[in-house]
């Protein structure tokens, strides 16, 4: 059996507008083990974003335990939690997020310098763009690439780094049906071929397409936890971990 | 601080070409201000210094005791010529020159006027920095040059015969006649208006001083070390008992007035320094607010806030270093085109005199602005400083993001 790398019992996040308490999740119970490509479902205001805020330790849950890599959430410092967002997970947003003035290998390499990867950066961020195709496109600023392709930036810079775990929120959001197909296509190629764990929220029955657990949330919940059959993570990846990943995405 | 973050925030600053441009500029011509108002205090700072340690007073003055509370003619000193080679041989001494002064009555025709006759050295005075630069030559014997403020009053033309009657050092009646050979325009007051200037020699002549004079004017290499000049000269055998000063003891109102210009500066620097961070604050405050969603993102991808705010902090300085960079162009380049000609005040303001007299000097309407280094790197440090104070507003507001907030925008 994979690693339980993200653990969530009765976790709650009640946000507050003045003196009202908008309660965003109300029990959420969820296990996520290396390797899954987990879709995150339901309609707006269901909580997708919030738990995936939570899961990337960008907040802290109200109630609940959430450990993520084995660390409670709510134990850890601003920094503690920084660091886990460095080190461990990688991000992909709706809305591309690239920083404007930055060029795409500029916009791969700020991840790395994060992490206080040294003279190499470079070549390891120039490495990641050909793995993912976008070796022509390392120069141009992201004014200069189109929607697609500024978000397959998004997913290069959020591997770069070597994270366990992807959160991605709406990736697809913004893209049209032939880019969202070529970006799920290479985050599960990614899944496959590294390791890492993909969990991220759609509306877009094509994406949930690609998934191969879906987890469904109204009002807070899970209401319903589907994992398609012969696609367990632990079957899709037998001996594939961090390490092998490594050697995939540069030196 | 790496590469990288400078890159960042310099690409950042330029974001909103529209607004820093904005903001440069108003940080840029506060600078110009500033450094316009700094080279006219500065040529007016200097201008005073070298009028009072030029013409006036010298570096160092000595006199016999007492002499300068009654000026009475007959507190001499002696041996003046022995005391002037002393002097003149001391490594510390640049120049040493004698005067006379006697008040007297001078008159042309039936007219007397009162007078300051003035003995000087004109060897020893024509210098730029003496009592003769500029001045038409004192030819030897009985030739005098008058003051242009005294001769347009008695009526006095070059070449005109100017009868002075005083009395000696001895008590005795001293009077002659001379002829005018010319008129002199100083920077001090009391010259052009009572001054009438002969050879030192004639003075003492006429005044029966022998080789006696009131004052000895000496200068040393630097006017601000004219009071360790006058403490190493007091020591001088030729000098025992006698009353040794150094301008500055001499002239404490005009130290005064020189020093309060030395500070007016400040004041024009603090509204320079408010207008620099009302403009780096301003742009900061806007830039990051903009960028909060983008900030955000830079949180969730595991950037520390000090990463954040040392961005903004660099940022902020960058706008000010690069306002006060362009200002210091603009600035120096026009105190340069304006050193060369100087700068009529009056004609600035409407016409009207051009000269002040103030403090017994002359001031002069038209100014020759000039800068030193310390300056320009004042103003530049200064705006860099008031940069980093002004990015603490924004930096404070970056480092208490939350990420999951940020990101919601």
């Amino acid at each position: 059996m994979s690693d339980v790398i993200l653990s969530a019992r009765g976790v709650t996040k009640i946000f507050r507008q003045g003196r009202i308490e908008v309660p965003a999740l109300r029990g959420v119970d969820l296990e996520v083990r290396t390797g899954e490509f987990l879709a995150l479902v339901g309609p707006s205001g269901s909580g997708k974003t919030t738990f995936l805020n939570l899961a990337g330790a960008l907040d802290v849950p109200t109630g609940g335990e959430l450990l993520v890599f084995g660390k409670r959430i709510a134990d850890l410092s601003r920094a503690a939690r920084a660091e886990l967002r460095l080190r461990e997970l990688g991000f992909v947003f709706q809305a591309y997020n690239l920083v404007p003035v930055l060029t795409a290998l500029e916009n791969v390499e700020f991840v790395l310098e994060l992490q206080g990867v040294g003279g190499e950066r470079r070549e390891r961020a120039r490495a990641v763009l050909d793995e993912l195709g976008l070796g022509e496109l390392a120069d141009r600023r992201p004014a200069e690439l189109s929607g697609g392709q500024q978000q397959r930036v998004a997913v290069a810079r959020a591997v770069a780094a070597r994270p366990r775990l992807v959160l991605a929120d709406e990736p697809t959001a913004n893209l049209d049906g032939e880019n969202a197909e070529i970006l799920m296509h290479l985050m599960r190629d990614l899944r496959d071929r590294h390791g890492m764990t993909f969990v991220f929220s759609t509306h877009d029955p094509r994406v949930v397409a690609h998934a191969v657990r879906v987890v469904t949330l109204v009002d807070g919940r899970v209401a319903r936890d589907q994992e398609k059959p012969g696609e367990a993570p632990h079957e899709i990846l037998p001996g594939v971990g961090k390490a092998e990943a490594a050697g995939h995405l540069g030196p | 601080m790496t590469g990288s973050t400078l890159r960042l925030a310099w690409r950042n600053l330029w974001r909103n070409r529209r607004r820093t441009t904005l903001a440069v500029t108003a940080i840029g011509l506060s600078v110009v201000l500033v450094l316009a108002y700094d080279s006219v205090l500065r040529a007016y700072g200097d201008w005073m210094t070298e009028t009072v340690t030029g013409p006036m007073l010298g570096h160092v003055q000595v006199h016999a005791p007492e002499w300068r509370k009654d000026r009475s003619m007959d507190r001499t000193l002696r041996d003046v010529t022995a005391t002037l080679s002393a002097l003149r041989r001391d490594p510390e001494v640049t120049d040493a020159t004698a005067r006379v002064y006697a008040p007297a009555l001078a008159a042309v025709g039936e007219e007397g006027f009162a007078v300051v006759v003035v003995g000087v050295d004109p060897a020893a005075e024509t210098h730029p920095m003496g009592l003769l630069a500029g001045a038409p030559a004192l030819p030897a014997g009985r030739s005098v040059l008058v003051g242009r403020l005294l001769a347009e009053q008695m009526g006095l033309r070059v070449g005109d015969s100017l009868a002075v009657v005083g009395q000696g050092a001895d008590g005795s009646l001293a009077n002659d006649l001379y002829r005018v050979a010319g008129l002199v325009d100083t920077s001090v007051d009391f010259v052009n208006r009572q001054g009438v200037l002969m050879a030192l020699g004639e003075a003492q002549t006429l005044f029966a001083m022998g080789d006696e004079a009131h004052e000895l004017v000496v200068r040393g290499r630097d006017p601000a070390r004219a009071g360790e000049l006058a403490s190493h000269l007091s020591a001088l055998p030729a000098l025992r008992g006698l009353e040794v000063l150094d301008w500055r003891t001499l002239s404490p109102e005009m130290v005064g007035l020189i020093e309060l210009v030395g500070v007016a500066w400040l004041f024009v620097l603090v509204l320079v320094l408010v207008a620099a961070a009302a403009g780096v604050a301003n742009t900061m405050l806007m830039s990051t607010h903009e960028r909060t969603h983008e900030l955000g993102m830079l949180l969730a991808l595991g950037a520390r806030p000090g990463r954040i705010v040392r961005m903004v902090v660099v940022e902020a300085l960058m706008l000010g270093l690069v306002g006060a960079l362009a200002g210091t162009g603009v600035g120096v380049a026009l105190v340069a085109a304006t050193h060369r000609t100087g700068v009529d005040y009056a004609a600035l303001t409407g016409g009207g005199p051009q000269e002040l007299s103030f403090g017994g000097l002359r001031w002069s309407l038209r100014l020759y602005p000039t800068l030193a280094v310390e300056d320009v790197l004042r103003v530049v440090a200064a705006v860099g400083l008031t940069s980093l104070v002004a990015a603490a507003w924004p930096a404070a507001r970056v480092a208490r993001l939350q990420p999951s907030k940020a990101l919601r925008g």
